[in-house]
């Protein structure tokens, strides 16, 4: 799969910097707030590959080995870190939203 | 027997009456019967999504991974497919904002919007399609199977009612029926699932304990690379990324993005979608895993049908039928979308490229008929365990990201690179 995947991108992007398009636009914009949250990603996905436990069966807690623990940790982890990357953003200076809310109401 | 069946047959019921309901107010037109009119919220697109992508392979499949390979099979699918649902927002919120603009209904379309250009268009339609089938098939497999070890009818038999009622549906309320089924398939799927682990771990004297008598007899079902060697480093992080890779390929997800309501329905179900993979993903394999202690000897196919037969074993008649109704609604989630998805992709994709006019509803019903009965028909043969069949799929459609991801992204993307790079990746996927 792997390899696949990395021809498959390569040809990809060297046949398009050869002959770029002209005239079409893309459907989103990259942010640098995207960047930093592609990292976190990034790094969470390497963790995901724990080969430093590898061939490692003992212990068990309640009846399951020590590193599929490891995994539901790092399952609620990347819950927590999407929550976060979904959260509404204010604007600095912005009031909280339910203060704002309460401005609307008395207007 | 009788107690078994008539769950069965409530169950299923049940589902066309939901098709009836969602039958009325969706609109004659093509958004309507295959996006829904785009009016997907939050909660509903969360369980469609899950309910669509867990599928017979879910439940079948991981359970004879669990069989055969053991816990590691689990987080390269509950971390992998959860780390997966990044890609609705990194690729779900664009391509929703963009189909609502410009009016796509089906993926190949959209790609054909961004990038004006034919042949690749009609490549990724090609690619779509005849990498979706085999997965499309494997949900009549599971099907047959599980009716088969419940209520002990032909293979063939149970492969065909189950399809024939997920089509009757589709064709009373195309994706409103789709996505009210899925609601109550995958609310369904989690609680049966887990009253199945529970059942069973109760009849082997206890999860911990069933689970320390495996790890005697069966030690590599505990540890990497798992049994029989299945998952060595390089495999292990190949199905790491496949995942990411290849799920927002699937049809029947992609075109989910574009009936969402609004951006914040795709971004509530990025959130959910990891502690739906790490719970429910984990039930059939540890089901697998334990299975080993009863039914040692199982070999090839026989392993996918693992859990129907733990369940026929270990379970109270009744628990057994409402058990094999979970995994009913996990295959029947996903056949009903794969049949919507691909028969939108065959009528409104394929009248764009044969410069003709999108036919109407009436002939995109007909449509999904005939694509059910490809799919049954490729079903009657089972030519490799689940896990293999699909595996092949989705390498298939993995190789459909890049392309996506610089449609989405990268202006300098063009339509020929794009054209190369797919023709290039099914050349090694096929070789």
């Amino acid at each position: 799969m792997i390899p696949v995947a990395v021809v498959t991108t390569l040809v990809l992007v060297v046949g398009s910097l050869i002959a770029p398009a002209r005239g079409l636009e893309p459907l989103a914009r990259t942010t640098a707030r995207g960047w930093r949250w592609a990292a976190f990603f990034a790094l969470l996905f390497l963790l995901g590959n724990d080969f430093w436990a590898w061939r490692q069966a003992t212990p068990l807690w309640s009846g399951l080995p020590f590193w599929l623990w490891y995994y539901v940790a790092l399952i609620l982890l990347l819950f927590g870190l999407v929550v976060l990357l979904i959260r509404p953003r204010r604007q600095s200076g912005e009031p909280p939203p339910s203060s704002n809310s309460r401005s609307r109401k008395a207007t | 027997m009788t107690v078994r069946l008539l769950i069965i047959a409530g169950y299923l019921l049940a589902l066309l009456a939901l098709g009836l309901l969602a039958r009325r107010g969706t609109p004659p037109t093509h958004e309507g019967f295959f996006l829904a009119n785009r009016t997907i919220g939050p909660i509903l697109m969360f369980l469609t999504m899950a309910a669509t992508n867990f599928s017979a392979f879910t439940v079948f499949g991981f359970s004879g991974a669990g069989y055969r390979i053991g816990y590691a099979y689990y987080p390269i699918m509950a971390f992998g497919t959860g780390f997966m649902a990044l890609t609705f927002i990194l690729i779900g919120v664009p391509v929703w904002q963009a189909a609502k603009k410009l009016g796509a209904v089906t993926p190949p379309e959209l790609i054909r919007l961004r990038f004006n250009n034919a042949p690749l268009h009609a490549v990724y339609l090609v690619v779509m399609v005849v990498f979706t089938l085999p997965y499309l098939a494997i949900q009549p497999m599971g099907a047959g199977y599980a009716l088969k070890g419940l209520l002990d009818i032909p293979y063939v038999w149970g492969a065909t009612v189950v399809t024939a009622v997920g089509v009757g549906y589709v064709l009373l309320g195309g994706m409103k029926a789709d996505v009210w089924t899925d609601a109550l398939q995958g609310v369904v799927m989690l609680v049966v699932m887990l009253a199945v682990l529970l059942g069973i771990a109760a009849a082997l004297g206890g999860f911990a304990s069933a689970n320390r008598h495996v790890l005697e007899r069966f030690p590599d079902l505990f540890s990497r690379p798992g049994g029989g060697n299945a998952l060595p480093m390089s495999i292990w992080f190949s199905y790491m990324a496949l995942w990411f890779l290849c799920d927002p390929m699937f049809p029947q997800l992609f075109q989910r993005f574009l009936a969402a309501r609004d951006a914040r329905s795709l971004r509530v179900t990025a959130a959910l979608y990891p502690l739906a993979t790490g719970g429910l993903f984990f039930i059939p394999v540890a089901v697998g895993v334990m299975g080993r202690l009863i039914l040692p000897d199982l070999a090839g196919n026989q392993t996918d049908q693992v859990l129907p037969m733990v369940v026929a074993r270990l379970l109270p008649p009744w628990l057994g039928a409402v058990a094999m109704a979970g995994g009913l609604a996990a295959l029947m989630s996903t056949m009903d979308s794969q049949l919507l998805t691909l028969s939108s992709m065959v009528v409104r994709d394929g009248a764009t490229l044969a410069r003709t006019s999108p036919v109407s509803n009436r002939r995109s019903r007909v449509v999904v008929v005939l694509l059910a009965a490809v799919g049954l028909v490729l079903a009657l043969r089972p030519w490799a365990p689940i896990l293999e069949i699909a595996t092949e799929a989705f390498t298939g459609l993995a190789v459909l990201f890049p392309v996506t991801l610089a449609a989405v992204y990268w202006r300098k993307a063009s339509a020929g690179a794009g054209l190369a790079s797919i023709l290039v990746g099914e050349a090694l996927v096929v070789l």
